[in-house]
């Protein structure tokens, strides 16, 4: 059959053109926090046997209308900004279906040796139940500044996209800030880990003058610290005015059965105001373990 | 009120031991209906999720607000049934409860920490809610009862789309809401009245804050997963005790 040159131009145009119809739109959460993508990764563990991934039991999702709260006891946390731009939260816990390695043992999604005692937790996926998700890290609780620090560190929605850059990370710090109580305790500095950015920008970002090193003999665990620290922007939770009930015996009519609590004075917020950690005595650490969960 | 599950609770049976007892009035006919076991379309107890991705909770409701009747999740067929009690069901004997109350599902407060063995119990603010029902709902914080002598504690529990949804914790339940926080307060330390020494059977140690809450709930849900998994629910690991990579279908799947 004859096929007119005509219509095989116009199917290639046609052809080049689909891509641009078919580009994931860039909308103003893309660029503030990069575009959300599938988790690198999932771990043998992570997922049931009917596939679900199974959801962190201390997940909080913090927006303006409802922040989470945080505390020295919990940390360290994993976040995650998901597809909606709201930051997932979640502390560190053992997983139902994992183990405990006493050996060690070799993990084969970023082929690294793990060491002995080594315990498979809740990683970033279960913030999300695998949803896609964009620019994620740690909380961590630095306790020579007395302080959260905030890093980029994940091995499923930082690392592996060739999107997440410094400014993102500021961008994410702020809104944790915002939408994050940490009680009491201050923000300390933000630290974007080169080990978890894009492949290509890398070279670049080892020139910048902030850079920093884990271990500065060896230049190990390049960092820069892109934010200083900084109160939290969450009024802290205040206790109850609800004053205790105690077992106390009626006193007059043994048979009457209910006292109407009192209208008790109110409980002052416990809370301190939160301090800062601008003038700092000591370095904070950049990221906790190397395991990039 | 939005319901992510169910509601479509199937009347098992009527199964009233002895009949009603004999000073039900017809409005506590209608306050306390005259069945006995409740069939959810899954197990009450560990059928739901207890956790959704938005981060809220989901709550079974076993007692509506402004009802007498005791009911509970069985542990055993996941139903709810009216509690028996000198094989008479049990009413509270005292004014309806305040406040809907329920559980949440796959949690366990184990009796080796000083739990009661029963799931997470939830005080769920917002209209009455029919029993049965599953519905989604905010922690803002904890009450902290004592019941002859042993912790019983109470998660608060806001629900979606009610007038208590926009509130964050118990500080801000007390400027919102003046005197939630005392009516619940008074009437959990008074509903079993006073004991024998004279003294009230419950008391309470006030409440405490979302964080303490989140902590609360998470560790009983994961004590529930601990408790249910068993090494065959593991995936297997290869000879030298390796795991081996996992495809999932939602993932990059880096590493294959």
């Amino acid at each position: 059959m004859k096929f007119p040159v005509h219509r095989l131009i116009a199917a290639l145009l046609l052809a080049s053109a689909l891509p641009a119809f078919g580009a994931p739109p860039v909308g103003p959460l893309d660029a503030k926090y990069g575009v959300a993508s599938q988790p690198a990764y999932i771990k043998h563990y992570e997922a049931d046997r009917n596939g679900k991934v199974l959801i962190n039991p201390y997940l909080q999702v913090a927006t303006q209308e409802f922040p989470a709260v945080i505390d020295v006891k919990g940390a360290p946390y994993n976040w995650v900004i998901d597809a909606e731009g709201r930051v997932a939260i979640i502390q560190e816990a053992a997983h139902p279906l994992g183990r405990t390695y006493e050996k060690g043992f070799f993990r084969p999604e970023d082929q690294s040796q793990r060491k002995p005692g080594t315990r498979e937790n809740y990683g970033h996926v279960s913030a999300l139940a695998g949803a896609p998700g964009r620019i994620s890290g740690e909380i961590l609780y630095d306790k020579d500044i007395k302080a959260f620090v905030i890093n980029n560190k994940s091995g499923r929605y930082t690392k592996h996209n060739s999107d997440r850059t410094p400014e993102q990370l500021v961008e994410a710090a702020k809104l944790i800030r915002e939408v994050v109580d940490s009680g009491a305790t201050s923000w300390g500095p933000v630290f974007y880990l080169l080990e978890y950015a894009p492949q290509d920008k890398r070279e670049a970002l080892l020139k910048d003058p902030r850079i920093g090193y884990d271990d500065p003999k060896t230049k190990a665990r390049p960092y820069i610290e892109v934010m200083g620290g900084g109160p939290s922007q969450v009024a802290a939770e205040k206790p109850s005015k609800a004053a205790p009930v105690t077992a106390a015996a009626p006193k007059a009519e043994p048979t009457m059965r209910v006292e109407a609590a009192p209208a008790a004075k109110p409980v002052e917020a416990a809370a301190k105001p939160a301090e800062t950690t601008t003038a700092k005595t000591k370095k904070a650490k950049a990221a906790q373990n190397d395991d990039p969960s | 009120m939005k319901r992510t599950f169910v509601a479509s609770v199937l009347t098992c049976a009527v199964l009233l031991i002895g009949g009603a007892p004999p000073s039900v009035s017809l409005a506590q006919d209608l306050a306390a209906p005259y069945v006995s076991i409740l069939k959810g379309e899954k197990s009450y107890w560990s059928g739901y999720d207890p956790i959704n991705a938005d981060g809220t909770v989901n709550v079974v409701i076993e007692i509506p607000a402004g009802t007498t009747a005791k009911y509970e999740t069985n542990k055993r067929n996941g139903m709810l049934e009216l509690e028996q009690k000198n094989g008479m069901p049990r009413f509270v004997q005292y004014l309806g409860y305040p406040v809907n109350y329920g559980a949440i599902p796959r949690s366990i407060l184990l009796k080796s920490k000083g739990g009661d063995g029963d799931s997470v119990d939830v005080l769920a603010l917002g209209p009455a809610v029919p029993r049965g029902s599953v519905v989604r709902g905010r922690v803002i914080g904890l009450l902290d009862l004592v019941d002859g002598g042993e912790t019983d504690t109470k998660a608060l529990v806001v629900l979606e789309d009610t007038p208590f949804a926009k509130v964050r914790s118990i500080a801000d339940l007390d400027a919102q809401f003046p005197g939630v926080t005392s009516i619940l307060q008074t009437w959990f330390t008074s509903y079993k009245g006073y004991g024998k020494d004279g003294k009230l059977v419950l008391s309470s140690k006030g409440f405490k804050g979302r964080t303490e809450a989140i902590r609360f709930i998470g560790d009983a849900v994961l004590d529930f997963e601990m408790s249910v998994v068993s090494e065959a629910d593991r995936r297997p690991l290869d000879e030298k005790g390796n795991p081996y990579l996992y495809r999932w279908s939602g993932a990059k799947n880096i590493g294959e």
